[in-house]
């Protein structure tokens, strides 16, 4: 029975790594240092929230401004989890911001086409997509080429066949069924930052209590144990491309709708946001493991941050530089907290 | 050579690494001109003096003489003239993504006027050295496009040129030490002959004096004038090579003394025990028929469930590779094996898994473990589906049922929800072993299950090994350590050059035996 307590005691932390599952050996100190390293980056958020409600309270602490707040970072939300996935697994993919914009241009230049529906041309977007994941996952599995590679190559590649799609111009989106499933709202906030909520809560799942989720950590912590274990490591890899590749394509579908105009070089400057709140994620939550809530207070902490910033300064660069910043930042964290872990990646 | 000058002498050499001492007190002498062997068996300390020779380890206590000149510790060739020696280690030091020039030439390229390298000289020089001992290669080719023995004798050119630039500053033109460790390791066996030859012509040419560090004894009696003996840290003693038979030659690698030397000449190698009688008390459960593949040329054997199988050798007979043929992981190049009436010709770790089998493999931070994650997780890995319910993982019952099996394997702390890498190796290889017990596999192969553990993890694993046994369940464990199978073992096969050499069974299995059967001369028996 003294037992049973003991073990239902850390079944309070989220994955039995954090403070409660040290508690009873360790003394106070010890599991409050612990209890820092796990949520140090989520006790962040409040601490933003009420600095910036302090020194902008009639702009900063509006009812309006949160509710854009995550209308906003929807597409970075998606983006993450997609990312999140892929570095679970010890990969890169740095070509989502090219699938993003290809997916867009896709549906826009075919509904623009006579006879083509809105949904014939989103379906061809995700057909696309869909390739995008799969070349990827040739290129690194079968032709053994980094991954690190192959994506900013083929990122490259995607933005490029996006231009030549819509001749270099920005286009405005035709199609009424995107925009209404992208611009409708719940409780002032739009529907994209739900969907992003669900992917969220689905890889969160996916991660912890899965099978193929813990064997997604094996696959990018100890490969070559995973793969005499028996684990179907190739097939987990090519996996998490075409998740990636997917998130990439709803991505685009959410921008496309949320701004009706879209020209396929903007998913470029989700390049830099996307991978600080990753490793964002790595350090909190369940600190030395990508993993789905850390990236979204990862993504939240970028948000608040920089509208917050934003609206102190009223100046737009502030918002690179606190990227770009939190970006070193994190993956400093990541490398203390992951010691050689992370030296593999970068 | 009677008359000749001491080319190399140590006095008392001692070296203690913390509690374990490597050089007891080590004495020998080698005599200029000559090709001296020094043998041994693992842990004799053979490496150990090498790497004082080569300046890496400073002795704890102990004078080393060279050419008749005291030499100061770390004895590290900064100046050369009074330290001509080269080594040529066991890895050969070459960068396989440079070129032979690249490799050959690092350090001392000729400059040019502004300092810059004259390619074209260094490349007719590189090709110039490395034909005078028969290596005809580009000088731009990668060195990892070469064969091993190339790659080997490049190595061996570098040395050797080092030593003549040594020697025409020196006063002494004939005043120069090439030391080989291990340097036929790596080398194919068609290609070990010329490779001899080649040491031989330069010591006769050059009058190089030669130390060859070897474990094959074959190596040994064909090239070298006398050989030193180590056991535990001490020379047991030197030989000239022309007065000691191969069987004696090899009781001494084997680090038996010379009064067992004496009783080894009547002693035989073992008779195999007839497979017959063995198939009526158990089930053969697997049979490997002429399997091939990695440095495994052709090997029969059979694995009972019931039983600890062990399989030794000495480094690079073959045995290592067996775990990683068997599962599919290493490339089969020949040969059939069945496990339990199925064919394992094709095979991967998941389909060796899902028909009964159960690998754990050598290496705890790479292969069998994943340090960064639990031990719940590393514990679990690979056999989830015991936690699953509907497809979700019950966290709870996972970490219920390690916490038992650490209890029951005595894992301290007992938390199992810590990272792998903050247990000690022997409380990690426990977990490990840990991951067999939690499920009913008919066949287990460990490799190397007590590398680098305390004794009490060693016998707890040997324990647990011989408990899984009991259960019916076949146990293959591959070690290179001698001493250790005999104590956990049924049944040991013994490899050498990637054949089975034989097969120790019941009261014949111990630590003398399996030494006997690894240095046996095989070609002499089959003949």
């Amino acid at each position: 029975m003294g037992q049973q307590t003991k073990l239902s005691d850390s079944d309070t932390s989220l994955d039995g790594r954090n403070a409660p599952a040290h508690g009873g050996v360790t003394t106070n100190g010890r599991s409050l240092r612990s209890f820092l390293r796990s949520y140090l980056v989520v006790l962040l958020l409040p601490l933003l929230f009420i600095l910036f409600s302090v020194l902008a309270p009639s702009t900063f602490l509006t009812a309006y401004n949160m509710q854009t707040i995550l209308t906003t970072n929807a597409v970075l939300i998606i983006l993450a989890i997609g990312e999140t996935a892929v570095m679970v697994t010890g990969e890169f993919d740095f070509s989502f911001g090219g699938t993003l914009g290809l997916s867009a241009a896709i549906v826009v230049m075919m509904t623009n086409l006579d006879g083509i529906s809105a949904f014939e041309a989103i379906v061809v977007s995700f057909l696309v997509a869909l390739l995008i994941g799969v070349l990827n996952a040739y290129f690194v599995i079968k032709l053994r080429v980094r991954s690190f590679i192959v994506t900013l190559g083929m990122g490259t590649l995607t933005t490029g066949v996006g231009l030549g799609v819509t001749g270099s111009q920005t286009v405005s989106n035709p199609s009424k069924f995107l925009t209404t499933a992208m611009t409708k709202h719940i409780a002032g906030v739009g529907l994209p930052f739900f969907y992003g909520l669900i992917l969220v809560i689905v890889t969160w799942f996916l991660l912890e209590y899965i099978k193929t989720g813990r064997n997604m950590y094996f696959v990018g912590e100890g490969r070559k144990a995973a793969f005499l274990a028996g684990i179907h490591v190739n097939r987990i890899r090519t996996g998490v491309f075409i998740l990636s590749a997917l998130t990439a394509w709803l991505a685009g579908m959410v921008m496309l709708g949320q701004t009706t105009a879209v020209d396929a070089t903007y998913g470029g400057p989700y390049l830099l946001p996307v991978f600080a709140a990753v490793f964002l994620g790595f350090t909190t939550i369940r600190p030395g493991r990508f993993n789905a809530l850390g990236t979204l207070v990862g993504v939240l902490v970028l948000a608040i941050g920089s509208t917050g910033l934003e609206i102190l300064s009223v100046a737009s660069w502030i918002t690179q530089v606190f990227d770009g910043g939190v970006l070193i930042v994190a993956v400093a964290l990541a490398n203390i907290l992951g010691g050689n872990l992370i030296e593999t990646w970068t | 050579m009677a008359s000749a000058r001491i080319a190399l002498e140590v006095a008392g050499l001692k070296m203690r690494f913390g509690p374990v001492t490597a050089l007891e007190d080590l004495t020998l002498s080698i005599r200029q001109g000559e090709i001296h062997g020094v043998v041994g068996h693992n842990g004799s300390g053979k490496s150990t003096f090498v790497e004082i020779l080569a300046g890496t380890h400073v002795p704890t206590s102990g004078q080393m003489e060279l050419f008749g000149n005291e030499v100061s510790f770390p004895a590290v060739a900064k100046d050369r003239e009074n330290h001509p020696m080269a080594v040529v280690h066991q890895d050969v030091g070459l960068v396989g993504s440079m070129s032979v020039v690249d490799n050959f030439r690092v350090n001392r390229f000729k400059r040019g006027l502004i300092g810059s390298v004259r390619w074209r000289d260094e490349r007719r020089l590189t090709r110039e050295r490395l034909s005078a001992i028969g290596v005809d290669v580009d000088p731009r080719t990668l060195v990892e496009d070469l064969s091993a023995s190339d790659q080997v004798l490049i190595s061996v050119a570098r040395a050797l040129m080092d030593l003549e630039q040594i020697r025409q500053r020196a006063e002494q033109k004939d005043q120069a030490i090439l030391i080989l460790d291990e340097p036929t390791s790596s080398l194919p066996s068609g290609a070990i002959d010329s490779f001899l030859d080649t040491i031989r012509e330069v010591n006769r040419e050059l009058g190089t004096t030669v130390i060859i560090v070897s474990h094959n004894p074959r190596e040994i009696m064909a090239l070298s004038n006398r050989f030193s003996a180590l056991k535990n840290g001490n020379l047991v003693g030197t030989y000239v090579t022309g007065e000691v038979s191969y069987k004696q030659l090899a009781a001494l690698m084997a680090g038996q003394s010379e009064t067992e030397m004496a009783s080894e000449t009547q002693a035989q190698a073992v008779p195999l025990p007839t497979e017959g009688n063995r198939a009526e008390k158990r089930s053969e459960l697997l049979k490997a028929t002429n399997l091939g593949g990695g440095r495994v040329k052709s090997a029969d054997f059979s694995i009972y469930s019931g039983e600890v199988v062990g399989m030794t050798g000495l480094l690079g007979s073959g045995y290592e590779d067996v775990p990683y043929l068997l599962c599919g992981s290493q490339m089969k190049t020949g040969g059939s094996v069945r496990f339990q009436e199925r064919d394992l010709n094709k095979c991967n770790p998941r389909i060796f898994r899902d028909s009964g089998g159960m690998l754990l493999p050598g290496d705890r931070q790479l292969t069998s473990g994943v340090p960064t994650a639990t031990v719940r997780e590393n514990m679990t890995l690979g056999y989830l589906d015991p936690y699953l319910k509907g497809g979700i993982l019950n966290h709870r019952r996972e970490r219920r049922i390690v916490s038992e099996m650490m209890d029951r394997l005595r894992v301290r702390p007992a938390n199992p929800d810590r990272p792998l890498n903050e247990f000690s190796g022997g409380q990690q290889q426990k977990s490990l072993v840990g991951r067999c017990l939690l499920r009913s596999s008919k066949l287990i192969v460990i490799d190397e299950p007590c590398t680098g553990i305390d004794v009490g993890a060693r016998n707890e694993i040997h324990a647990t090994l011989r408990e899984m046994a009991a259960n019916g369940v076949a146990v293959l464990v591959t070690s290179c350590q001698y001493e250790e199978l005999p104590m956990v073992c049924d049944r040991i096969i013994i490899f050498q050059g990637g054949y089975v050499a034989g097969e120790l069974s019941g009261a014949e299995v111990t630590e003398e035996a399996i030494l006997r059967l690894c240095y046996m001369d095989m070609e002499a028996t089959r003949a």
